[in-house]
């Protein structure tokens, strides 16, 4: 009995063995194992999006994408990482200690050794057969137009964690809407990799980033970028801006900028060049402020085309004297003439007509010392002083655009207004955005306020008519064209006073003035050849301007 | 007929079942012809995009203007314009 008893002890402790072992394996580590289990039969691929493309007007992309590889290495792999690294290094133009002592490094199991390479580079390192060299798609930004646009467009870089990111410009205020989102891709999968159709399956398409669809136009873009680097070699300025807007819808047609830079090989270029100068650096605007203050006096019936002003000689504003910027005095001057002849005394008769509170109101209703709200990611908007701290004199001098800091991009904006029925307009430089589904969105012209009378607007513009056919530059304007336009040449300050020599030489217009299609402003920067808008800004808005009555076919009225 | 359709179903199951058997391991081995329909989807589509970015090079406006200078076109110097009197069917008053 007691045998009995003994076997029937012995096979029930077995039996809690065996329990004991179950328990262990299916609850307490059943979490690894089942880990283990899915490592080998599942498989989980990442399906990338691609970034969306932008595209001008014309349907042609400024910026798409390309083919590119990530390449690495797998050290275990390796037989010689002496020799391994010295074949490498020449194609690929990378240092042979640098990439050897990378992967020296104990632990590593896996190396990136450069990214995004290009596709004729990969070929070269896949003839060389070398075990423990891998690469991997990833996706890679092409400019066809290179380096046109540069500013306006941005560049893609890396974040923390070295995922794709748009930065300045286009790619940097629609990072979100171009990168889209990955997708992936979760099955069950046999020993050779393939998917196991009757197993698990859960798949996740990616959203492919959406494309931008510009106001730009290649060719008016081409044109103002050829003719600007010209006009900054011919004049031996320092910098130059072009920035073309359509008036009626704020659409930005063209925005170029030198010195810029090649967005493909961005970390090769000081980062100051990113900035786009055109939204967020200021200057003092000269002379063609002087259209802007003349429209309000004009809207404000304050003054009209042919009231006089006395302009015999400097005027005395407090402690100081207004001059003209030739010391030539006329005697008495029309309005019109005021701007023909850019007269200072003559806009301080306008400025004094129209008073403080009227002057202050034109230059905030302009859009000036706030953000355009332009869809690019670097503006900025110099402030202007408080209401409250405007003197007589900071009146004064601001009614010939000196004294007063403005973007090019404020400026053109407000020129734009008194092309378009007195109509302020948000500028933009997307038209449409649309996805890989079909979708699109449109994004309409919107019209920010009423600032002068059409009525206004149209004598403005026959005074700026008069002032570019009488002017300093009317031996340089086509013939036969209505132009309208204004002349500047802004004195920079420099630690708390102006330079005697170097300007901001502009012109502003638009054109054909009866029915404009293009409002335009140039700027170059302390220009060496002349110091003048007349005879640097101005022919060289020409210049551009012929080329647009060309494109556009235009002819003269 | 009921004692025919009783004979009959143990080799229906059993039909039923090495058929299941057969499809299944069918499906199971077609993983490698999708493997093979994604690998030529991959290679059209890279085939598409160099074509695309082939298309774009060679549109680029300065690859256009080169090719224009080297095939001897110029730049318009003296542009005419014909205004609507000088059309020839303009109809004297």
């Amino acid at each position: 009995m007691r045998r009995v008893w003994m076997v029937f002890g012995t096979i029930v402790l077995v039996y809690m063995l065996i329990l004991a072992r179950l328990f262990y394996w299916q609850v307490i580590a059943s979490d690894p194992l089942r880990s283990a289990a899915a490592a080998q039969y599942a498989l989980q691929l990442a399906i990338l999006a691609t970034r969306g493309a932008i595209v001008a007007s014309d349907g042609k992309a400024l910026v798409m994408n390309q083919s590119a590889y990530l390449v690495y290495a797998t050290p275990r792999d390796i037989h010689n990482v002496k020799s391994f690294s010295s074949s490498i290094s020449p194609v690929l133009l990378l240092d042979e200690k640098e990439v050897a002592a990378d992967l020296a490094i104990p632990g590593r199991v896996w190396v990136p050794i450069a990214h995004k390479v290009d596709i004729s580079f990969v070929e070269k390192l896949k003839s060389l057969k070398l075990d423990g060299l891998g690469f991997e798609k990833e996706a890679k930004r092409y400019y066809p137009e290179s380096s046109m646009a540069a500013q306006l467009v941005g560049f893609v870089g890396s974040d923390e964690n070295g995922n794709d990111k748009g930065y300045f410009g286009l790619e940097g205020q629609y990072d979100r809407e171009l990168r889209g989102k990955n997708g992936s891709l979760l099955m069950e999968k046999d020993i050779g990799g393939a998917q196991i159709f009757i197993g698990d399956a859960k798949r996740i398409e990616p959203e492919h980033g959406r494309n931008l669809h510009l106001w730009l136009d290649r060719t008016v873009q081409y044109s103002a970028q050829k003719r600007l680097l010209e006009g900054i070699q011919k004049y031996g300025a320092k910098e130059g801006s072009v920035v073309i807007m359509d008036p009626k819808t704020g659409g930005i047609l063209a925005m170029a900028s030198y010195p810029n830079y090649d967005p493909l090989r961005y970390s090769a270029f000081p980062k100051e060049f990113y900035k786009n100068p055109i939204v967020a650096s200021s200057y003092e605007p000269g002379s063609t402020f002087k259209v802007l203050v003349m429209s309000a006096a004009l809207d404000q019936k304050l003054v009209t085309p042919n009231m006089e002003a006395d302009e015999t000689g400097p005027v005395r504003v407090g402690e100081y004297f207004i001059r003209t910027w030739n010391d030539q005095y006329h005697g008495t001057l029309s309005m019109t003439k005021v701007l023909e002849l850019s007269s200072n005394v003559g806009m301080v008769f306008v400025q004094k007509k129209l008073g403080k509170e009227k002057m202050l109101s034109a230059i905030h209703d302009f859009g000036f010392g706030q953000l355009t709200d332009i869809d690019l990611q670097d503006e900025a908007s110099p402030e202007l002083r408080q209401d409250k701290d405007w003197g007589a004199i900071d009146l004064a001098t601001a009614s010939f655009g000196q004294g007063i800091a403005v973007t090019p991009l404020q400026m053109v904006r407000a020129v734009a207004a008194l092309a378009n029925n007195g109509t302020l307009m948000e500028p933009h430089i997307v038209k449409e955005i649309t996805d890989t589904k079909g979708g699109s969105v449109a994004i309409k012209p919107k019209k920010i306020r009423q600032i002068i009378s059409p009525a206004t607007s149209r004598i403005i513009s026959e005074m700026m008519i008069a002032a570019v056919d009488n002017g300093e530059a009317k031996w340089a304007k086509p013939k036969g064209y209505r132009i309208a336009g204004k002349t500047g040449t802004a004195q920079i300050p420099v630690a708390g006073h102006y330079d005697e020599k170097k300007t901001i030489a502009s012109f502003v217009g638009f054109a054909p003035a009866d029915d404009p299609k293009f409002v335009m402003l140039v700027t170059l920067r302390e220009p060496t050849s002349s110091p003048w808008g007349s005879e640097t800004a101005a022919p060289l808005f020409f210049t551009i301007a012929r080329d647009l009555f060309s494109y556009y076919g235009i002819s003269p009225q | 007929m009921i004692h025919l359709i009783s004979h009959a179903l143990p080799l229906i199951a059993v039909f039923l079942i090495v058929l299941e058997l057969i499809v299944s391991n069918e499906l199971a081995g077609f993983g490698h012809k999708t493997l093979a329909i994604d690998s030529t989807i991959g290679t059209l589509r890279q085939e598409n995009s160099d074509l695309q970015e082939h298309i774009a090079s060679a549109s680029a406006l300065a690859a256009v203007e080169e090719k224009a200078r080297a095939a001897g076109f110029g730049t318009a110097s003296n542009i005419i314009t014909i205004g609507l009197s000088d059309v020839a069917l303009r109809q004297p008053k």
